[in-house]
């Protein structure tokens, strides 16, 4: 094959994967088929995501091991994912086009590419202690996380101003006429925006310098692939005229053109397509002609081991916040009246282990209520996800996030499961319910639960019947949080009595603690189907 | 041609029917103010609208038809918080013979739009009419907003442009008690057709904006399906259900309502269509007649 084809056929791949993974993204909607879905099919691949969520969490996860396995293959073929298979690479090597020729690229600062590796040993080093910070710098969780909260949103909002615009053409088409698009919304849309434009932007002047700099599995493809058995190779018709040192992006190759920094190298092809001698290959290399390989980057092991002692502290800090991972639920550690996790999450700690903070779940939630929690429930858990019924309640038909989740922090239920992974209970704010505290008739809140957990409470404080939750029947769905039509809900969700456990007995737990969770159903008894003589059905008045 | 023999064959019906009427001559000397058909979901409608003198009545060809069903809740027929879809499909089968120019049926979902259509019924029984005509709309941007000149506390809201385009609207509420407003039935079920509900609890009278709404949108025909009643627990349910196997259907949609009210006990006890305030209220201000004792009211058998 002419030495021409390669940087053309590694585009191919690189843009087949990116439409890939694109695809994978816009398929977590709900309705879910039944099964597994290609969602998560990106994120299994993550080396960072793979090895350091499984160190943080102790538990292998079965999803994870497409990560180790192309781990173990840069030992093969070096940094291959990064230059043909990550989507995060195509997106800026298709933004670095974007910027244009006019712009100049600069050389990096010589010591800049050390960071990733600071980066990854901090890491691994709480990771050691059981805190997951992947989340921060793993390629796949990060791009589609800023896909499914920044992209989508905003590709909803743009079909839904097309359909305004285009809405008087399609009057004659009773079916096209009431289309709808429900645009999503996520809070802290701007962060992300701010740290991809910020990789953007480094990309008109340093290219790929997340991949150089920043990435974790970059860094972690790097430390195997020193000497991979593939590689870049010169044979001795080179004449060293240092086209390839130019146009490699990742400054790879050093001044020699026969000597190349395997770690750095991310098997993009370029040079093969530049050299006019075609002496450039990548293959095995005889031991023979091997040159050495250029200068590694890679710090000290004083560095190594002073950012690793540093990731140790951090989890030290995090372990001895209010809201600690260590001491769990209970002792002494304090739970934030707004933290409601999806049905089926892990217990707080193991959750926030295992959570890649993706976003998968978010996209598929169907009412939009599950939410990055930003700082909401700590800074350990930033970006993990959070039910916000207000915005959106949780369908008692639907159990999507659990079964998009690909590390299981949200466990896969069946639907005779979920029925019962109660996420929280109702609390009633009287001083602003207009039962309680106007005397008005309202109670949309019974109205609108699916659960029948509120009850009409006859006192003689209120004019009129007003609601209390049956803790016992309150599933948490937020059914009522969202519907209350004060504007801002005189009922509200919190995470109290939530279910969270590590395996998906469910069923067995609740009905352990008492619960009764039954959509549409309703014992007889505390919700009276008659009322005594002399008194007035609800709503009625003499 | 069949759907026509059809119609024929029931008038004859609904004639016998009515002979054998005691007072079938008053009965017929005008149409009654109000028909009661007995029977299953569908010929039931028929009859009673049929009762009231067709549907041509109140459809003239080529005019636009909005019916509202309720259809908001994720509930299969048999839990009586939706419109059994027989009757609604029944509804949009006798617009299209009064030759109506376009049919929407459209509600306002609380649960989730899609499932709601689909575990009605609803969804499928106006497909198998006419594809695309049944609607939960919940975008802004099929609202829009509009003045209620006549009301005394709720003056303004956003209404389905489509009620506001519409030539004839058709009340069809599944019958239910409902724990803040006493029953929803005709009048309550307006409330589908705007884009604001929750002004009408938390800035004003629900009571009194209900009756702000009926002064703007007034249906021409009003169909209670009573063939099962909550009686209890509205109007999401669960609750008590019976089964009168009966279809109110009137002119005037404080009477239907007012007939469903004291046709059947509410949570095991008779009431008064004056006890639900926003009936009582509709009256005061004339919008319709609860004296149900003194209207004609012809009763079918089908």
């Amino acid at each position: 094959m002419a030495a021409s084809v390669w940087p053309g056929l590694r585009r191919a791949v690189q843009g087949a994967s990116l439409a890939l993974f694109l695809f994978c993204c816009w398929s977590v909607a709900w309705p879910l088929p039944d099964g597994p879905t290609p969602a998560d099919l990106f994120l299994r691949l993550d080396p960072a995501a793979a090895v350091l969520t499984t160190i943080a969490s102790r538990h292998f996860i079965v999803a994870l091991v497409p990560g180790i396995v192309v781990l173990a293959c840069t030992l093969i073929a070096g940094r291959f994912f990064c230059g043909w298979i990550c989507p995060y690479g195509a997106t800026l090597d298709i933004v670095r086009r974007l910027w244009g020729r006019r712009r100049k690229t600069c050389q990096l600062p010589r010591r800049l590419p050390a960071l990733k590796f600071v980066v990854l040993a901090a890491m691994t080093g709480t990771a050691l202690l059981g805190v997951n910070t992947v989340f921060w710098g793993a390629p796949i969780p990060l791009l589609t996380r800023a896909v499914e909260t920044l992209v989508h949103p905003l590709a909803t909002l743009l079909a839904q101003s097309g359909l305004d615009i285009g809405s008087p053409l399609l009057e004659g088409f009773p079916q096209l006429a009431y289309l709808e698009v429900t645009p999503r919304r996520y809070e802290g849309m701007l962060f992300i925006a701010c740290l991809f434009g910020a990789c953007c932007w480094l990309e008109a002047v340093y290219p790929r310098f997340w991949c150089r700099c920043l990435c974790p599995s970059g860094a972690l493809m790097a430390l195997l692939s020193r000497r991979p058995i593939l590689r870049r190779r010169v044979s001795e018709g080179c004449r060293g005229c240092e086209r390839c040192v130019r146009i490699c992006p990742t400054q790879a190759i050093s001044d020699d053109p026969g000597r190349t920094n395997h770690e750095e190298c991310l098997t993009c092809q370029r040079c093969r397509g530049v050299c006019p001698d075609g002496s450039i290959a990548f293959g095995t290399v005889p031991r023979a002609i091997a040159a050495p390989p250029a200068p590694s980057h890679s710090p000290s092991r004083r560095a190594f081991l002073g950012s690793g002692a540093m990731g140790i502290v951090l989890a030290g800090i995090q372990y001895s916040g209010t809201g600690s991972l260590m001491a769990g639920d209970g002792k002494g550690t304090l739970l934030q009246p707004w933290v409601v996790r999806p049905p089926g999450a892990l217990p707080e700690p193991d959750f926030l282990r295992r959570c890649l903070r993706c976003g998968l779940c978010m996209k598929a939630c169907p009412t939009n209520g599950l939410q990055p929690a930003w700082t909401l429930a700590g800074a350990e858990a930033l970006f993990s996800p959070i039910l916000v019924p207000r915005r959106g309640p949780c369908d008692p038909a639907c159990h999507a996030c659990g079964q998009v989740c690909p590390t299981g922090a949200v466990a896969s239920l069946v639907p005779e499961e979920k029925q019962w992974a109660k996420v929280g209970t109702a609390v009633v704010l009287r001083e602003r319910c207009l039962a309680w505290a106007e005397g008005r008739k309202c109670v949309v809140c019974q109205e609108v639960c699916p659960y029948g957990a509120v009850a009409l409470a006859h006192t003689e404080q209120t004019a009129v019947p007003a609601p209390v939750v049956k803790g016992v029947k309150c599933y948490g769905c937020g059914y009522c949080e969202k519907h209350c039509p004060v504007r801002i809900p005189a009922i509200r969700v919190e995470p109290l009595n939530a279910l969270r456990l590590a395996t998906t007995d469910y069923k067995a737990a609740a009905q352990e603690a008492g619960l009764s969770l039954e959509v549409g159903k309703r014992e007889g008894g505390e919700m009276q189907d008659t009322v005594p003589e002399g008194e007035l059905p609800p709503g009625f008045s003499d | 041609m069949l759907r026509r023999d059809f119609l024929k064959l029931n008038a004859i019906g609904i004639l016998g029917c009515g002979l054998s009427f005691p007072f079938a001559g008053d009965a017929f000397a005008a149409d009654p103010y109000l028909v009661v058909a007995k029977g299953e979901p569908g010929p039931a409608t028929r009859a009673a609208v049929q009762g009231l003198g067709g549907m041509a009545r109140f459809v003239q060809p080529g005019q636009k038809v909005v019916i509202k069903p309720n259809m908001s809740f994720d509930q299969g027929p048999a839990a009586a918080v939706n419109t059994h879809p027989d009757v609604v499909r029944e509804l949009v089968v006798m617009c299209k013979e009064a030759g109506a120019g376009k049919i929407r049926v459209l509600d306002h979902s609380l649960h989730n739009p899609r499932q709601s259509l689909e575990r009605s019924g609803i969804l499928a029984a106006c497909d198998s009419v006419e594809t695309g005509i049944c609607h939960h709309l919940m975008s802004g941007s099929q609202y829009a907003e509009a003045t209620i000149p006549d009301g005394k506390e709720m003056r303004k809201n956003a209404f389905m442009k489509d009620v506001l385009e519409a030539d004839v609207i058709i009340a069809a509420p599944v019958a239910k008690s409902h724990s803040s407003a006493g029953v929803s039935l005709c009048l309550k079920g307006q409330m589908g057709l705007i884009q604001d509900r929750h002004v009408m609890h938390s800035r004003y009278d629900l009571d009194v904006s209900i009756v702000d709404l009926a002064t703007r949108v007034k249906p021409a025909l009003s169909v209670v399906d009573a063939t099962r009643v909550l009686t209890s627990g509205g109007p999401g349910g669960p609750g008590r259900i019976i089964t009168p196997g009966e279809v109110i259907a009137s002119a005037d949609p404080v009477a239907a309502d007012a007939m469903a009210v004291s046709s059947y006990e509410w949570y095991g006890r008779k009431q008064k269509p004056r006890q639900v305030a926003h009936i009582r209220l509709a009256h005061e201000r004339g919008l319709g007649r609860m004296d149900i004792d003194a209207l004609n009211v012809a009763r079918i058998a089908v």
